[in-house]
């Protein structure tokens, strides 16, 4: 799965990389360009490699197979000090004792930098993150988010040509985290740094990234703008795992009736555009597949309508700016989005009628998108 | 006090009267005696309070045989001892600690080590013994402070292993892996995060290993001539004519005394050190 930007000016590229531990393979054939400025997300679920794929670029973790470039050189020898990345730890990693000044400087003299320039350095990047007035306490003495702060300022303080974040924002509290994450995509674009950011959260990818790479035991899923793959998903892991909740699965089968489409599952049919068939024609897929929708495109009526399927109300969870209403249809789980007024009563009988613009098929073998 | 009446207060406080008591009690037993008369000394029954105090004993054992000297050789084994066994049991608790080896490496030699100090003494030292008394690139080891130093590092380099493995282990790897990022190699790293996070620790293994090493008594009492320890020169009170006591408890008191400097100057570092904790945070 190759995407559109060119090698030549690719700032960080992943080519076949693969690392093992032992019998697991924990990345498996990553190949990812990443442009220069660029705010890539790395998401998918703990375990699917993407930490691993970080700490690999960093040079934290041996390359089993494959090659990483930043810029032109080739880095899988080179260790992490020659890498001229920085790194921000899910823990922050502060040298404890340290003060706040001493941990901002401390790339900058180790890397030998000139003394008399490192003071006014620390000073402007700590103007930067609002931590001026903290630059003698020690690590203990900060707060969770001021911790985080230092330890972007720390990342920054020596222009470095990737910023690399592994989950930077999961130790926060629910609020603090959406501010920091604004601040964070301000800061990113204002320093233009290539940055690879990896997280569990999807909200934080849709909201952070230029674009967003998903991967699921080891192997990259989709790559795309973060619209793009949302209304595009590559397979159902990708459809699921986007959203909150993810995209409807129906599992059916598809019925050509003369010059008419349908979906059909336990006798209920859907019709669909008859378009369809042109894309499906290369692809045998006829027999089992997933009809998917996600949550906000789907209507429920009260009586039917052309394009639409009888459902069961489930449960109605009202979330106060929007309600969930979870359906049985045709046997089959199905969560609809609705208006925050709609109270549904729970074992009552309505319609479903899924806006088809915004469907997708997926074969049911193979969880490509087909559609 | 949380909780508990008086009662239990009461009692709590009479049982840790008590074993005081009873650990403190050879100690005062060692003090007074030292400065009690050779008269006194054999009185019969013995006399708990000292009636005639006197400095002879101490006169005896410091100026007229020197204690000085054997103070001197005992505080260069020990120095030499703690200086090896502090880097060498730290550097390999540090590798154990940070690199997984393969075929269960780590278990297999963090346990090999172990067994140098299920060994008792007396089986090693003949060995020893003869080891040291050969030639070895034109030095002989016995009879000198640097070779009884070198028995005592290996006796007590299990102990810093064991002890700054755990000490190591709870120094997050995130902050040596945040050093290596941000521009310094694995020594530099070591150096700069790793060791100021665990000088606690250091501080109290090196202290355990310089009193293991002050105390230490066959190894010195069979390795050395010349240069002998305070151990043996305090055992050396007991001739086959008579023992000595006022000598013997003169001597013992001279020998506590810098123990006991270096444990309350340190006691803090020993009980954190001990406690495996507090360098995390």
């Amino acid at each position: 799965m190759r995407d559109g930007v060119q090698a030549t000016n690719a700032a960080v590229a992943f080519q076949d990389v693969s690392k093992s531990f032992g019998q697991v393979l924990a990345v498996n054939q990553l190949n990812l360009q990443v442009a220069q400025g660029e705010f890539l997300v790395l998401l998918g679920p703990s375990g699917c490699g993407k930490t691993t794929s970080l700490r690999m670029l960093a040079g934290l973790e041996r390359i089993s197979r494959g090659t990483i470039r930043i810029g032109d050189t080739v880095v899988n020898e080179l260790p992490p000090r020659a890498r001229n990345v920085a790194m921000v730890f899910q823990s922050y990693a502060l040298y404890p004792h340290l003060s706040v000044f001493d941990n901002l400087a401390y790339p900058l003299r180790i890397r030998g930098a000139p003394k008399t320039s490192i003071a006014p350095r620390v000073r402007e990047v700590a103007a930067l993150l609002q931590i001026g007035d903290l630059l003698e306490r020690r690590p203990k003495q900060l707060s969770g988010g001021q911790r985080q702060r230092v330890a972007l300022g720390r990342a920054i303080v020596r222009h470095p040509a990737v910023f690399l974040m592994d989950e930077p924002l999961s130790n926060l509290d629910a609020q603090l985290r959406v501010h920091t994450r604004g601040e964070l995509k301000r800061l990113q674009s204002e320093l233009g740094v290539t940055t690879i950011y990896v997280t569990h959260d999807q909200a934080e990818a849709m909201t952070l990234a230029d674009r967003v790479a998903i991967m699921r035991d080891g192997l990259l899923q989709q790559v795309g703008p973060p619209r793009e793959i949302y209304d595009r998903p590559a397979n159902t892991f990708v459809g699921g795992f986007l959203g909150s909740p993810g995209m409807n699965f129906l599992r059916g089968r598809l019925r050509i009736d003369g010059g008419s489409l349908a979906w059909s599952a336990n006798g209920l049919f859907l019709p669909l555009p008859i378009e369809w068939t042109t894309a499906l024609r290369s692809s045998p897929a006829f027999e089992d597949v997933y009809f998917g929708v996600r949550p906000e495109n789907v209507a429920i009526l009260d009586q039917s309508d052309g394009g639409s399927l009888p459902a069961e109300v489930y449960v109605s969870e009202a979330l106060g700016n929007e309600t969930l209403v979870r359906l049985q249809v045709a046997g089959q789980e199905l969560v609809a989005r609705a208006d925050a007024s709609y109270e549904p009563a729970i074992g009552g009988h309505v319609w479903v009628k899924p806006n088809l613009a915004r469907a997708h098929l997926f074969d049911a073998r193979t969880d490509q998108r087909i559609i | 006090m949380v909780g508990g009446s008086r009662i239990a207060f009461i009692v709590k406080h009479l049982v840790l009267a008590l074993i005081l008591l009873i650990v403190m009690f050879p100690v005062y037993w060692l003090v007074s005696m030292s400065v009690k008369s050779t008269r006194e000394l054999s009185a019969r029954p013995p006399t708990m309070i000292v009636q005639n105090f006197t400095l002879q004993n101490f006169y005896n054992v410091l100026v007229t045989q020197n204690f000085f000297q054997y103070a001197w050789n005992s505080v260069q084994v020990a120095v030499i001892a703690t200086f090896i066994a502090t880097i060498a049991g730290s550097l390999c608790a540090y590798g154990l600690s940070r690199f997984t080896l393969p075929k269960n490496l780590n278990y297999q030699l963090l346990f090999t080590v172990l067994t140098v100090r299920m060994f008792p003494p007396s089986v090693t030292v003949i060995p020893i013994y003869i080891l040291f008394n050969q030639q070895i690139l034109g030095f002989k080891l016995y009879d000198t402070q640097f070779g009884l130093g070198l028995v005592h590092a290996f006796v007590d380099v299990p102990l810093v292993v064991w002890i700054m493995l755990g000490f190591f282990r709870e120094i997050p790897r995130d902050i040596e892996e945040a050093a290596l990022v941000d521009g310094d190699s694995w020594l530099g790293a070591f150096r700069r995060q790793i060791l100021p996070l665990a000088a606690p620790g250091l501080a109290a293994t090196a202290i355990l290993v310089a009193i293991s090493s002050w105390n230490e008594f066959l190894f010195a009492l069979i390795l050395t001539q010349r240069s002998q320890t305070l151990p043996i020169a305090v055992a050396g009170q007991i001739t086959q004519f008579d023992i000595l006591y006022g000598n013997l408890m003169a001597g013992g008191v001279f020998a506590a005394i810098p123990v006991v400097i270096f444990a309350l100057l340190v006691q803090r570092y020993i009980i954190r050190g001990l406690a495996l904790g507090g360098v995390t945070g």
